[in-house]
């Protein structure tokens, strides 16, 4: 489904990724983990195309992303990126509504009329009921669902999630990651996340790719890749990780920075 | 509530354009023959149309720039549009050019030399602030070529001067009316189109460009559109000061920020400010920018207090 292939990406002449390559496949959960600042946001955007990188090429569904209009791109890939400026007077559902451009065209666009994909995608995030509320004025829970509804209403079969779980608390959290698990079993779709809950990306995701320092470290399923020696050598802390007895995932407990 | 309340104010505006002014005609007597009657249909309905219509498209190019740039100061003022329209069309004047399609072309032309101006200048440069800045800067300078042409202006150009330094309807006929009218029937159905990515601007340019807009291109298709509508109101009735400043805001007053509204108020403030440019210092004919721009800065300067309240820095 995405190809990236020896992707590398400079700000000035700081190399924030060095000949990446990362392979997902149709329906597949991928979670990308790692420090700060190691590279997997810059990642994410590069096969939203949101980001041209320096070398290398992303292929989405065989089509090199260079060779597709931004539309094309976002009728194949939605991204839900960390934050967003405040939008102004503009309520729940205008703003879901945003994500039908891709489909629909600026014609298309100019009535006034709900469409199936934007109600599925409010309900699914349980936003339905903030539907005309502005959405300048939710907490940051509401305001974080109301964006993931905005890229599911883009109906696209690949969805890149950078920090979904940020500003929730525990119990949306929760909904959230089993809303992508449902939307990956039931439409087939292909996900990409940044979690910075290791133990959260071994539960849900299918197979772990960890960076440092720009250059894929280790990848491969949770439980094969998800170990202390993981814990010390991307992450810099000494910690256990054990198998859950519910999920049989591994789960992990930090102890102290490693020196 | 408040829909209502425009809806009767739009309409006592307009009667109260036809029948204020010397001679006052009376309800009664505006559809009356003889020299009343010549008065309302020749005078005044000419100038309170063209008000209208370039209060409408002040309003909907005001609230094209202002979301496009994601910024409530973006006014054609400072974007070096008006400037450039006002500027050509008074060169035109002052050295006594006779232009094909004078003053439409002339100030089209102008606009799109300040546009371009601002364009060409903002290339490169980051963000909505950049583009703002480079804009106030090009405005000062066409408003210097403005100012150096008027210096050397005959005294009899003084009207015209006064028109294209600071908007005015006077001496408005129905050959404007028609020309202007055709104009915005051509452009309108651009800015339509323009409409819907002017919302998908909003979420910021990544967003956008998530959500499969464009957001650079797309910003130059709402600026060349908007630069059109202003031209074609420059071009013949100058910049009226801050219509396109004031119309969004007040449409975001109602909570909401649609072109419909911006629309409504932009044309409504036109046709008022006339109305009072006319009568208010009688029999003294103020220029009808001069009171927009009081006017403007006053709630210019009330929003960004307001804002700054909201929001502590």
């Amino acid at each position: 489904m995405i190809e990236a292939e020896d992707i590398t990406v400079r700000f000035g002449s700081r190399t924030v990724l060095d000949e990446v390559s990362v392979t997902v496949e149709r329906g597949e959960w991928l979670a990308l983990v790692g420090r700060n600042g190691c590279g997997k946001s810059t990642l994410l955007r590069v096969l939203a195309g949101l980001l041209p990188p320096a070398d290398g090429v992303v292929r989405i569904q065989g089509d090199p992303l260079k060779s597709l209009s931004r539309r094309e791109i976002a009728r194949r890939v939605a991204i839900l990126s960390q934050s967003m400026p405040p939008v102004g007077a503009m309520t729940v559902s205008q703003l879901v509504r945003q994500g039908r451009y891709a489909v629909r065209g600026p014609l298309g666009m100019l009535g006034n009329g709900q469409d199936a994909a934007e109600r599925t995608a409010m309900a699914d995030t349980a936003v339905l009921d903030l539907a005309d509320a502005q959405v300048d004025h939710l907490s940051g829970g509401e305001r974080q669902r109301a964006r993931l509804a905005l890229a599911l209403a883009q109906d696209a079969p690949v969805l890149l999630l950078d920090e979904p779980t940020t500003y929730l608390d525990v119990r949306h959290q929760l909904e959230v990651l089993e809303l992508v698990r449902r939307l990956q079993r039931e439409r087939g779709l292909t996900v990409v996340t940044v979690l910075h809950d290791l133990s959260q990306a071994a539960r849900y995701a299918d197979r772990i790719v960890a960076l440092r320092d720009g250059v894929v470290h280790t990848q491969g399923p949770a439980d094969e890749v998800v170990d202390a020696g993981l814990l010390h050598a991307v992450f810099g802390v000494k910690g256990r990780v054990w198998l859950d007895d519910l999920t049989g995932k591994p789960m992990c407990s930090y102890d102290a920075a490693s020196s | 509530m408040i829909r209502g309340f425009l809806a009767v104010l739009a309409v006592l505006l307009i009667i109260g354009s036809l029948m204020l002014g010397t001679p006052f005609v009376g309800v009664n007597r505006l559809f009356a023959g003889g020299i009343e009657h010549i008065v309302v249909v020749e005078l005044r309905a000419p100038r309170l149309l063209l008000g209208l219509l370039a209060g409408g498209a002040l309003g909907v190019a005001g609230l094209m720039l202002q979301e496009s740039l994601r910024n409530p100061l973006a006014v054609p003022e400072l974007l070096g549009v008006s400037g450039g329209a006002a500027a050509a069309v008074t060169v035109c004047v002052v050295f006594g050019l006779t232009v094909p399609g004078a003053p439409l072309l002339p100030a089209v032309a102008g606009a799109a030399v300040g546009a371009g101006l601002t364009l060409l200048a903002v290339r490169g440069a980051v963000g909505p602030e950049a583009t703002l800045l480079i804009g106030a800067a090009v405005s000062a300078a066409l408003q210097a070529v403005l100012l150096a042409a008027s210096a050397l202006a005959d005294s009899r150009d003084q009207g015209v001067l006064v028109r294209y330094l600071l908007g005015s309807l006077t001496g408005t006929d129905w050959a404007d009316v028609l020309v202007v009218g055709i104009a915005l029937a051509v452009v309108t159905p651009l800015a339509v189109l323009c409409l819907p990515s002017l919302k998908v601007l909003r979420l910021g340019d990544e967003a956008a460009a998530s959500a499969g807009l464009n957001a650079g291109r797309a910003r130059v298709v709402v600026l060349t559109v908007s630069c059109l509508l202003i031209a074609v109101v420059v071009g013949f009735c100058g910049p009226i000061a801050w219509i396109g400043f004031l119309a969004p805001q007040l449409a975001r007053a109602l909570g909401t920020a649609s072109a419909f509204w911006s629309m409504v108020f932009g044309a409504l403030l036109v046709v008022a400010a006339d109305l009072a440019a006319r009568t208010v210092l009688y029999p003294i004919e103020l220029p009808v920018g001069g009171l927009t721009a009081v006017i403007g800065v006053a709630v210019g300067i009330l929003v960004l207090s307001r804002r700054r309240r909201r929001v502590p820095a």
